[in-house]
């Protein structure tokens, strides 16, 4: 076992016991509050229109592989959409789900079922879409399910490139909310300048905290925070050392 | 298959990979390529799936007779007639390279000319829609970079593409690491917590 | 042996034994030792039958008809309590009661003075056996004990002397043991000791023996004080002998009574037993004990307005209602029932000594009424007044004597007194027969209470107030004394069926069948303009939320619309122009220092080297990487290298296969000599490990089906002949849109080229959007990429570097036009959004400030 699997294994299992610790205090009632991001104070909103107002809600997670690392960002989407399907499937509209990459697309499926399953409501398979296997192909997919099925608001939440801009500009031309974040670079660049709430970075993977998704989610949310302060102070450590010729 | 059991088949194939990829045990590492090769054969099954998924969504979009039905039965004929062709002579041949050349990459193509657009209208509005410093640094750094990547006439303003490759190089590089870092503290919380079960996209 | 019966189950029980040996109650209760004032000796009181005062016309007129029967009924205890009120304001004294009680007693009559400790110990006797009574009445009527019925037997001879004897001998018949017992100690022995051994049980004979050695003796000079002042005020002592009348009072207080505080018991002590002498004692006695009660009671007393405010002022024209009966009413006095008609001759018989005997002979029913009927119901304090007294009144009522003069000119004092006590008995009057037997014992406190409240209604005064967890006990449905129904039908008037016109008979239609009109209401709000004008607001807005809204319909070309289709048409432009010479002619960029690392690499390359290009990019992206791979590719077919293609997206290979076929025609390069495609490695970032780990067994056909790395007799494929692993390669070259591709690329593959001491280098053309992700991965000689291209710039000057015009020299012009006309309609676009912003807020405050 090399220097490198220790200290990746020994990185796991602190992360796993951070995120254990924080879920038992939270089960024990202490409260986290969470610092306010605009994109899913809306998308709460959103929600609730939907149901009220009957419209539609398009949950996009993207074309990234499954077996790959976007497929944390598509797990996250997944999430989501789980969250969305549970509140709206009743409504007269239930959301529709759209992916590039045939695992997800089955995956989403799986999880609009779970949810109509458990609310009791009728489950169409329609609702998870495979709309293209190409980064444009399934955004040019997914526009036209944002404009011809009168979608409310559009959640992308998954692995985009460029292309998302796109999906968000059809969305904003339909009158609809858009909100939208990714783990790709470019990608975030482009929802900045398009979407009407975008995620930048791991905002994105805070989606399960925020729209209360499990005590899990916020026990996991602190962790990374706990952990994105030791990265930090590992970095000003190593570059004073570097400066001070330690290293 | 039943919510317990698919979550216990789950977490802990999810466990045995994890250990695969940290132990350098020999049967470890056997079964975590194993449990890869499957995975990759059914993200091949499943994009068949995915594609007969969206050939019957767009089927029955047809039988509905109104103008978007149309799409659809376009959509499902250019499926039928490249799934006969490709299938049939194969990837390389001059119909399969016909249709991926002046069918497919001019419409992606023009798709990408269509996102060049929509990105300068989205950055023109962009002060319209929140004028705040974050907004104005975006703004600057996309003028900066287009000014200097490609000069007008080749006339380079001096110091510009200096500026421009040190916003390349360093804020830049900067940021992103730094999202990076962020990112990737998610994709491992978001990974440990499909372990632990608290997360099943698996419909469990 | 001496038996007991128990007053509870009425079965007899050994005289020794304290509890009943069948119910297990109380045989002997246990009796402190009594006071004078508050704590009464106990003795056989319960066997006195008394009789309520109140009790209607019918049993008083059959107990003149029958009278042992009357007598049973009279023990009934239920109905004593119920009347007792009554007594102070229908009992007027009956003559003959003084002398008995006197010759029995020891006591003089006169003076007034000297009968009054008597008449104290009696009024004691009286509380205790009213506490007796009471306890009889909790028992019921049905288990009266036998023992109880025997004592009553003996208390036939003093009834019948009062009811049927002849009055020249009211004092030898109508001296009963009862009230020998009552008489001092040492006459008790001679007078009643075989009523007491016979009647009474030992633990009772106990008891008299005890309160006869507390009991002070009776005499003149051993008066207490505070009974000597009630006396002296009175215009004739009151011994309240009389046995019956006694006997009425014993079972009427305990009812209110008898749970009473001590200091309501010592107010009503005081006053009760003067329910017959209202006008002397009570009022007297309650002055005599003013330094016991409290204050409030004594502003009471003083203050006749007060008590004049709840009880009716006395005509001092008509004497007859006067003397002692501030609360009789008017009607009661002046009607004369027929129950008191059948008394009246017995009156006349069994009280022709009796001071009222005048009164009767005057024939005067309505003013003798209800002295006659309190005849019978007469207290004791009757029995006080003087013959002398007494004779005054015989003259009829026209002569006021001079008692009935003080007590007019003192009308208050009776009231007060006889307010308090009959207060009590007024919560529960007219209630109905078997009330208050069945009534706890906390509701007599709770009538007591009630009835003290009424009085208790002079400034200054703290009205008495039940405990919150007792008023919330307190059934109100059941217990609380109902309005009195107000008796209708003499005021109806028939006015249909044959008793049409009559006066007060039953209705021949029930109330519900007679239509009358609906009373009318009006329906009109007394509302103000203003709440009006608000309530047509209100109906206003309403109205407009049921309303339905036209959907506003877009406009078919907006602003945005315009403003798209200017930035669209501009950029479009602004590329088409160097197809009319305009700029189409710009000057390359110069190369980079990456950049022309990764010439110097291509360039070093050997001849025939195998180079293996990770085609990754999207269809979509080919305007801008077919440019990028067309410089480095060209240079690379250029140098004669072998080219083995792979790809990780599903789209790559197709893109390969166009490059190759399209871009690269002019070089001629032949599928499976000089190049070979792979094809797709499915698998994403596992995928490219497997290849890079295993390369022959994850990709081991070509895109047209070859066998690309050979099996036995077949050789390889050239590209790929000699290559056992990645490291063999001379040279990896990622062609890639995607970051994350170049990350997986670097992460993935680029270990296994540096492995078993080769240096296999790594070159990336990228898309620009793909730089910052891969520039820190670049260095020129420690980093994990040693040659890097980045976008259409790089490419323009990677050609610029080989001095070949291909497709980056060819969009370098139009791309840099077309990035100069972008950015400047950015530009503008934020100049004006910014203006805009700056100037909407003013003009919106203008018109405000202008307001």
């Amino acid at each position: 076992m090399t220097l490198l699997g220790v200290l990746g294994l020994g990185f796991v299992l602190f992360f796993l016991g951070l995120i254990l610790i924080f879920a038992f205090l939270g089960r024990r009632g202490r409260e986290v509050s969470l610092r306010p991001i605009p994109a899913f104070d809306r998308l709460q909103k959103a929600i609730g229109r939907a149901v009220e107002a009957g419209n539609r809600l398009h949950v996009s997670i993207g074309s990234g592989d499954i077996t790959g690392p976007q497929a944390a960002v598509a797990l996250v989407g997944l999430t989501i959409l789980n969250r969305i399907a549970r509140d709206t499937t009743i409504s007269d509209r239930p959301p529709v789900a759209t992916s590039g990459d045939g695992s997800l697309a089955i995956l989403s499926q799986d999880v609009m079922r779970s949810a109509a399953r458990e609310i009791g409501a009728e489950y169409s398979p329609f609702s998870g879409r495979l709309t293209g296997v190409t980064p444009f192909s399934y955004a040019a997919g997914a526009m036209t399910v944002v404009q011809d099925e009168e979608v409310g608001a559009s959640i992308l939440i998954g692995s985009f490139g460029v292309e998302a801009a796109l999906i968000n500009e059809i969305g904003e031309r339909s009158g609809g909310m858009t909100l939208a974040g990714t783990d790709n670079l470019p990608g975030q660049a482009v929802l900045y300048a398009t979407a009407q709430e975008p995620l930048i970075g791991e905002e994105t993977f805070a989606g399960g905290a925020y729209l209360d998704a499990g005590p899990t989610h916020t026990a996991s949310l602190r962790a990374q925070d706990w952990l994105r302060w030791l990265i930090i102070a590992s970095l000003l450590l190593g570059a004073l050392a570097k400066f001070f010729g330690f290293l | 298959m039943r919510a317990p059991f698919s979550a216990v088949i789950a977490i802990s194939l999810g466990i045995i990979v994890l250990l695969g990829y940290f132990v350098p045990i020999g049967p470890l590492t056997s079964l975590r390529i194993v449990l890869l090769d499957w995975a990759v054969i059914l993200a091949g099954v499943a994009l068949i799936v995915g594609v007969v998924n969206l050939f019957y969504v767009h089927w029955k979009k047809t039988s509905e007779g109104n103008t978007e039905s149309l799409y659809s039965g376009v959509l499902v004929f250019a499926l039928l007639i490249t799934l006969v062709l490709v299938g049939w002579f194969g990837p390389t041949h001059t119909f399969s390279l016909w249709i991926f050349n002046y069918i497919q990459v001019p419409v992606e193509s023009s798709l990408m000319a269509m996102l060049a657009i929509t990105l300068a209208y989205a950055s023109a509005r962009l002060l319209r829609r929140r004028i705040d410093l974050l907004s104005g640094v975006f703004l600057a750094t996309t003028l900066v970079v287009l000014l200097a990547t490609a000069p007008l006439f080749g006339i380079e303003i001096p110091g510009l593409g200096e500026l421009r490759d040190w916003i390349a190089q360093v804020p830049a590089t900067a940021g992103a690491r730094g999202i990076l870092l962020g990112v990737a503290l998610g994709v491992v919380a978001t990974g440990l917590r499909v372990l632990m079960g608290a997360d099943r996209p698996y419909g469990g | 042996m001496a038996e007991v019966r128990c007053p509870m189950c009425g079965k007899p029980n050994p005289a020794e034994l304290e509890e009943c040996q069948f119910c297990g109650a109380r045989l002997k209760p246990l009796v402190a030792p009594p006071s004078q004032e508050e704590s009464p000796p106990s003795g056989p009181e319960p066997d006195v039958p008394a009789e309520p005062a109140g009790e209607p016309a019918d049993w008083l007129s059959g107990f003149r008809e029958e009278e042992e029967a009357d007598r049973e009924d009279a023990a009934q205890p239920a109905d004593f309590g119920e009347e007792e009120p009554e007594l102070p304001r229908k009992a007027p004294p009956r003559g003959g009661i003084q002398e008995r009680l006197a010759r029995a007693g020891g006591i003089e009559p006169e003076p007034a003075g000297e009968s009054a400790p008597d008449e104290g110990a009696a009024f004691d006797e009286d509380w205790s056996v009213d506490e007796r009574a009471f306890d009889d009445e909790d028992l019921g009527e049905a288990e009266l004990p036998d023992w109880l019925v025997s004592m009553r037997s003996g208390e036939e001879s003093p009834v019948e002397a009062e009811a049927g004897k002849s009055p020249e001998e009211p004092e030898q018949d109508e001296k009963s043991d009862y009230v020998d017992r009552w008489s001092p100690p040492e006459e008790e022995a001679e007078v009643s000791p075989e009523a007491s051994e016979i009647d009474v049980p030992e633990w009772m004979q106990g008891l008299e023996e005890e309160r006869a050695e507390s009991e002070p003796k009776a005499g003149p000079g051993e008066l207490p004080d505070w009974l000597k002042q009630p006396a002296a005020d009175l215009p004739e002592p009151e011994p309240g002998a009389d046995p019956w009348s006694a006997g009425e009072e014993q079972a009427e207080r305990p009812s209110w009574e008898e749970q009473t505080p001590d200091w309501l018991a010592d107010l009503s002590a005081g006053p009760h037993p003067d329910d017959a002498g209202e006008a002397g004692f009570s009022a007297s006695e309650l002055q005599d004990e003013a330094e016991d009660l409290p204050d409030w009671l004594d502003d009471f007393a003083e203050s006749p307005s007060e008590a004049e405010d709840y009880f009716p002022p006395q005509q001092p024209e008509e004497p007859e209602e006067e003397p002692g009966l501030p609360l009789e009413l008017p009607e009661e006095a002046g009607e004369m029932p027929d129950w008191l008609a059948d008394i009246a001759p017995g009156q006349q018989e069994v009280g022709g000594t009796g001071p009222f005997e005048g009164e009767l002979e005057l024939d005067e029913p309505e003013g003798v009424a209800p002295f006659t009927a309190g005849d019978e119901e007469s207290p004791d304090w009757l029995g006080g007044i003087s013959e002398e007294d007494l004779a005054g009144l015989e003259g009829g009522f026209d002569e006021v004597p001079d008692w009935l003069s003080d007590l007019k000119s003192r009308p208050i004092e009776p009231e007060a007194g006889s307010g308090m006590v009959g207060s009590p008995r007024e919560a529960g009057e007219g209630e109905g027969e078997g009330y208050e037997s069945e009534l706890p014992g906390w509701f007599d406190e709770e009538t007591e209470a009630e009835g003290l409240s009424e009085m208790e209604v002079e400034p200054g005064l703290t009205p008495a107030t039940l405990p919150s967890w007792l008023e919330a006990m307190r059934p109100v449905e059941d217990a609380a004394p109902a309005p009195p129904i107000e008796d209708e039908t003499e005021d109806h008037v028939e006015s249909a069926g044959p008793l049409s016109g009559l006066r007060g008979v039953l209705p021949a239609e029930p109330e519900v069948a007679r239509l009358r009109k609906p009373p009318t209401y009006s329906s009109r709000l007394q509302v103000t303009e203003t709440q009006e004008s608000q309530a047509e607001i209100l109906r206003n807005l309403l109205k407009s939320e049921s309303r339905s809204r036209p959907i506003p319909t877009p406009p078919l070309i907006s602003s945005q619309h315009v403003l798209r289709w200017v930035i669209a048409a501009v950029l479009i432009l602004a590329i088409l122009l160097p197809l009319v010479g305009v700029g189409g002619a710009a000057p390359l960029p110069t190369f980079t220092s990456e950049t022309a690392q990764a010439n110097r690499i291509i360039r070093d390359l050997p001849p025939d080297s195998r180079v293996l290009i990770g085609f990754d990019y999207e269809p979509g992206l080919s305007g801008e990487m077919d440019a990028v791979a067309d410089a480095v590719i060209d240079h690379l077919i250029l140098r004669g290298a072998l080219l083995t293609l792979v790809s990780s997206s599903p789209t790559g290979p197709v893109v390969a296969e166009r490059f190759m076929s399209t871009t690269q025609a002019d070089h001629n390069y032949t599928a499976g000599t000089q190049y070979i495609n792979l094809g797709y490695v499915p698998g994403g970032r596992t995928g490219l490990l497997s290849f890079a780990e295993s390369p022959q067994r994850t990709l081991p056909y070509t895109l047209r089906g070859a066998t690309a790395w050979g099996t036995g007799a077949d050789p390889a494929l050239a590209p790929v002949q000699g290559i056992d692993a990645l490291s063999d390669f001379d040279m990896l070259m990622v062609i890639t849109d995607n970051p994350d591709t170049a990350r997986a690329w670097i992460e993935q593959v680029q270990p296994v080229l540096v492995a078993d001491d080769s240096q296999t280098p790594l070159v990336m053309a990228v898309s620009a959007q793909a730089e910052p992700m891969v520039r820190p991965y670049y260095h020129e000689s420690a980093g994990q990429v040693q040659g890097l291209v980045v976008g259409l710039r790089g490419a323009a000057a990677y050609s610029n570097l080989t001095g070949r015009v291909n497709l980056p020299g060819a969009y370098w012009g139009a791309f840099g036009i077309g990035s100069a006309v972008a950015a400047a309609v950015i530009l503008v676009a934020s100049i004006v959004a910014i203006a805009s912003s700056l100037i909407a807020p003013r003009q919106k405050r203008a018109p405000e400030e202008a307001a």
